[in-house]
C-alpha cells in the first residue's frame, strides 16, 4: 500500500476516534502543515455524517408479537430431537426394522438374489445350440484333437479351442492357431499300425461317439454367449485312451506299451460321464460364469445354426480383455457349496483362457502325467518307428528300426536298430549307425516279474547303472540286483580296499619336517 | 412547571431508574421471566432491522431475517456467557443470518428461470428523477459496496461500534476493519462524486 494511502486510512480512523493518542498527535500536527490531508478528515467526517444520517426505518410496533407467534410456531415443529439427532434416529430406526426383517425371514435375501441370477443366467444361456454343425467336424479333426488337443473352430483354421494347462492345473482356452499345434493324421495312424478293417470300424466308432460329445460341448447362442461343457478335458482324455486300447489291439505295438499301463486305465466305455456332463463355462462380453446347462438334443430348434458364430466368439475376447476379469463365478442351485468356488479366467485380446474347475474333472480318468505318457509314446510310434518288426525264432524277441534324426547329432538321418532279445533275460541292444554298438546293451534280470514295481521298460530308468568302458559309444547297463548279496559283499570289499589304498595314498604324502634348519636355542639376556 | 409535567418527569425518571442493562434481562429470562425476552427484543429490534435493511438495500426480506435473527437469540440465550456485550452477540448473529440469506439468495438465483440481473440496480449519475430523494441514493450506494467493505462501514457508521466490537461481531482483526472501513468510505465517495455538492 502506498504512504499516501496507510495515511488517509490513519486519518480515516482518527475520524473515528480510533488512533492511538501519539498517533493521533502526529496527525493534527501533519493536518496543520497539510492542507490536503486536512480536507481528507473534513471529507471522511462529512461521510460519515452522511451515513448517519440515513433515515431509519419506521419503527414496527407489532414486531414483537409476531415474533412471538413465530417463536410459538418454529417450538411446534421442533419435536424433543434436535435437528442434528433426526437422521441418526431415522437411520437406526430403519436399521432395527431391517434387522428384525431379516432375522425373521432369513431367506429373503438369498432368494431374491438367487431369482434374479436365475433370470439373468436364463437370458444368457437361453437356446444355446452346437457351435458345430452336423458333419462339419471331420474324423480327421476328432482323431486330431484326442492327441493335439485343439479344435478348429474357423474354416481357415486361424483360431481354435485348445485344452491347455496352466499353473493350477488344466485350462481350456480360446485363442489363435500357433506352429506349435502338432497335427495327427488319422491316415498315417491307421497305415502305420496296420489296421485291419474291424479295428478300422471300431475307430470309427468311437471318433463319432465322441464327434456327438464335442459337439454337444461347445454350446453357442443369438445372445452372444459361449458355453463350453468343462467335461471336454475328460471327453479328450477318454477319447484317446479309446484310440490307444484299439492300437493296443496291433499285437506289435502292444509290445512297446508300457506294460500295465493300458492295465491300470478303466474300462473308458464303461464311465458315466453324466455327473458332470452339465457343467458349463458361460462366456459372455458381459462376464463369465459356470452353471448347469441341460441341453434337449431332440429339440427340433438344436439343429438350428447360429447366424456369425465365430464372431461371436471373437467379439466375447475383444469386449471381455479391457475389464481384466480375473474370477469367473459358479451359480448352481441354491444350497449347493460348490457356487462359491470361483474359477481363474485369463482374458486378452486374442485369447481367452479358463481354468477348469477341480470339480469338473471324471475321478476315475487317468492323469495328466498318464496321458502325457501316452502321448509322447504315440507321437514317438507315429514319427520316428517302422514297424515292420523282425521277430526272432521261437517268439523270444523282436527287433525295429528308429531314425535318428534329432539334428545335431551324429548320424543323423540314419537308423537306430534297437534289438530285444529276452532268451536269457531281457536283452535290449541298441545298434548306433558306424559305431560299434555291439556292447550298448541294457540287461534286464531273468524274471523281472519278482520285482513288485516293474513294469516293463518303464522300470528302467531307477534300476539300472551305467558304466562307460572307455570307448566312444560303448556302455554296459546292468541291473545292480542280479545277485545282489554277493554284489554287495564284493562292493564293501572293494570299498574296504578303496580306504586302505586311501590311508596309504595319505602317509606318502604326509608333509615331512624340514631338516636343514637348525634349532635356536633361546637369548638369555 | 405545572404539576403535570413535573409527574411527567418524575415518571421517566422512575423508568429510567427501573430500566434493566442487557445483561440484567438476560439472565432474567434465563431464571424464566419470558417477558425479560420481549424487552430485549424491543430494545434491539430496529437496530436489527435497520442492519439487515441497509446491508441488503431492500425491506422484502426484512421480517423474515429479524425473525430468524430473534428466534436464534430465544435458542440460543442460555448459552451466553456474558464476555461481550449483547449487542457484539447479537450483531453476530444478525451478519451470519444475512450472509446466509445472500448465500441463498445465489443458489435460488442458479435455479431460477428468470434470474435477476445486478447492473440493473446500479446506481447511475444522472438516472435519477429531479427531485431525487438524497438519502435514498446514500442507502443505495451502502448497499451496492461489496459486503466486506459494506458490514463494517455500516456497524461503525451506522450502529457506532468500536473497531473492537465490529472485529468480534464480524470475525476479522482490527487492523482488518480499520482498512476496509477506509477503502468503504474511498469507494462511497467515488460512487457519491456526481453529487458532492449536494452531498459533501
Amino acid at each position: 500500500m502506498k504512504k499516501f494511502d496507510k495515511d488517509f486510512e490513519n486519518i480515516s480512523a482518527m475520524a473515528d476516534g480510533e488512533l492511538r493518542e501519539d498517533q493521533e498527535a502526529i496527525y493534527r500536527e501533519k493536518m496543520q502543515n497539510s492542507p490536503a490531508f486536512k480536507e481528507k478528515f473534513n471529507e471522511y467526517n462529512k461521510l460519515k455524517k452522511t451515513v448517519e444520517s440515513i433515515p431509519k426505518l419506521p419503527e414496527d410496533h407489532y414486531f414483537v408479537s409476531r415474533l412471538n407467534e413465530y417463536i410459538k410456531k418454529e417450538n411446534k415443529k421442533t419435536s424433543g430431537l434436535r435437528p442434528f439427532y433426526k437422521p441418526a434416529f431415522g437411520l437406526v430406526a430403519l436399521t432395527v426394522v431391517l434387522m428384525s426383517f431379516f432375522k425373521l425371514s432369513p431367506e429373503f435375501m438369498d432368494d431374491l438374489f438367487e431369482t434374479q441370477k436365475g433370470n439373468i443366467i436364463d437370458f444368457y444361456t437361453k437356446n444355446l445350440r452346437p457351435y458345430f454343425q452336423e458333419d462339419e467336424l471331420t474324423k480327421d479333426d476328432i482323431f486330431n484333437f484326442a492327441f493335439s488337443q485343439v479344435l478348429p473352430i474357423d474354416g481357415s483354421g486361424q483360431n481354435v479351442i485348445s485344452l491347455d494347462e496352466s499353473g493350477s492345473g488344466a485350462s481350456i482356452a480360446i485363442r489363435q492357431s500357433s506352429f506349435g499345434d502338432s497335427i495327427m493324421s488319422l491316415k498315417e495312424f491307421t497305415e502305420k499300425l496296420d489296421l485291419d478293417k474291424t479295428q478300422q470300424l471300431k475307430l470309427n466308432n468311437v471318433l463319432k461317439k465322441y464327434e456327438d460329445k464335442i459337439r454337444g460341448s461347445i454350446l453357442v447362442n443369438d445372445n452372444n454367449t459361449v458355453a463350453v461343457n468343462a467335461n471336454l478335458w475328460n471327453y479328450n482324455m477318454a477319447l484317446k485312451a479309446e484310440i490307444l486300447a484299439i492300437a493296443a489291439e496291433n499285437e506289435t505295438f502292444a509290445k512297446v506299451m508300457p506294460a500295465g499301463l493300458m492295465e491300470s486305465m478303466p474300462a473308458f466305455a464303461s464311465i458315466d460321464f453324466a455327473d458332470n456332463e452339465d457343467s458349463f463355462v458361460c462366456i459372455n462380453p458381459d462376464t463369465v460364469f459356470v452353471t448347469s446347462i441341460r441341453v434337449n438334443t431332440h429339440d427340433p430348434s438344436y439343429n438350428i445354426p447360429v447366424v456369425n458364430k465365430v464372431n461371436i466368439l471373437k467379439n466375447t475376447q475383444v469386449k471381455l480383455a479391457p475389464s481384466k476379469q480375473k474370477y469367473g463365478g459358479f451359480h448352481g442351485k441354491l444350497g449347493d457349496s460348490s457356487k462359491t468356488k470361483k474359477f481363474r479366467v485369463f482374458v486378452d485380446t486374442n485369447f481367452i483362457k479358463f481354468d477348469i474347475p477341480d470339480f469338473a474333472f471324471e475321478t476315475k480318468m487317468p492323469t495328466l502325467m498318464e496321458l502325457e505318457r501316452i502321448d509322447s509314446l504315440v507321437e514317438l510310434s507315429m514319427k520316428n518307428f517302422n514297424f515292420e518288426m523282425r521277430n526272432f525264432p521261437d517268439g523270444r524277441g523282436f527287433s525295429f528300426d528308429m531314425k535318428f534324426d534329432s539334428l545335431g547329432l551324429p548320424g543323423h538321418d540314419k537308423m537306430i536298430e534297437f534289438k530285444f532279445d529276452t532268451t536269457d533275460g531281457f536283452n535290449f541292444d541298441m545298434n548306433f549307425p558306424g559305431k560299434d554298438s555291439g556292447k550298448f546293451k541294457i540287461v534286464v534280470p531273468k524274471n523281472p516279474d519278482v520285482y513288485k514295481n516293474f513294469k516293463g521298460l518303464e522300470g528302467l530308468d531307477s534300476l539300472m547303472i551305467f558304466k562307460f568302458n572307455g570307448k566312444d559309444t560303448v556302455f554296459n547297463f546292468n541291473m545292480p540286483f542280479q545277485n545282489f548279496d554277493g554284489e554287495f559283499k564284493e562292493f564293501n570289499e572293494e570299498m574296504k580296499k578303496f580306504r586302505e589304498e586311501m590311508k596309504k595314498f595319505r602317509e606318502d604324502f604326509k608333509p615331512t619336517k624340514p631338516k636343514n634348519k637348525k634349532d635356536k636355542k633361546p637369548v638369555v639376556i | 412547571m405545572n404539576e403535570k409535567e413535573i409527574n411527567d418527569g418524575m415518571q421517566q425518571a422512575q423508568n429510567i431508574f427501573n430500566l434493566k442493562d442487557d445483561f440484567s434481562l438476560i439472565r432474567a429470562f434465563n431464571e424464566g421471566e419470558e417477558t425479560a425476552f420481549n424487552d430485549l427484543v424491543n430494545r434491539h429490534k430496529e437496530k436489527v432491522r435497520n442492519l439487515i435493511y441497509l446491508n441488503l438495500g431492500s425491506t422484502s426480506s426484512i421480517d423474515d431475517i429479524s425473525q430468524e435473527v430473534f428466534l436464534a437469540v430465544y435458542r440460543k440465550l442460555k448459552q451466553f456467557r456474558f464476555q461481550s456485550q449483547f449487542t457484539t452477540w447479537l450483531y453476530t448473529i444478525t451478519i451470519n443470518k444475512i450472509r446466509d440469506h445472500i448465500r441463498k439468495q445465489k443458489i435460488m438465483s442458479v435455479f431460477s428461470a428468470f434470474s435477476s440481473d445486478d447492473t440493473e440496480n446500479i446506481v447511475e449519475p444522472g438516472s435519477f428523477k429531479e427531485n431525487f430523494d438524497v438519502n435514498e441514493m446514500v442507502r443505495d450506494a451502502v448497499a451496492k459496496l461489496p459486503r466486506k467493505l459494506k458490514e463494517p462501514l455500516i456497524l461503525r457508521d451506522f450502529e457506532g461500534m468500536s473497531y473492537q466490537e465490529i472485529s468480534d461481531a464480524t470475525g476479522i482483526e482490527t487492523g482488518t476493519v480499520k482498512s476496509r472501513i477506509f477503502r468503504a468510505r474511498e469507494s462511497l465517495k467515488k460512487m457519491l462524486e456526481p453529487w458532492r455538492e449536494e452531498l459533501l
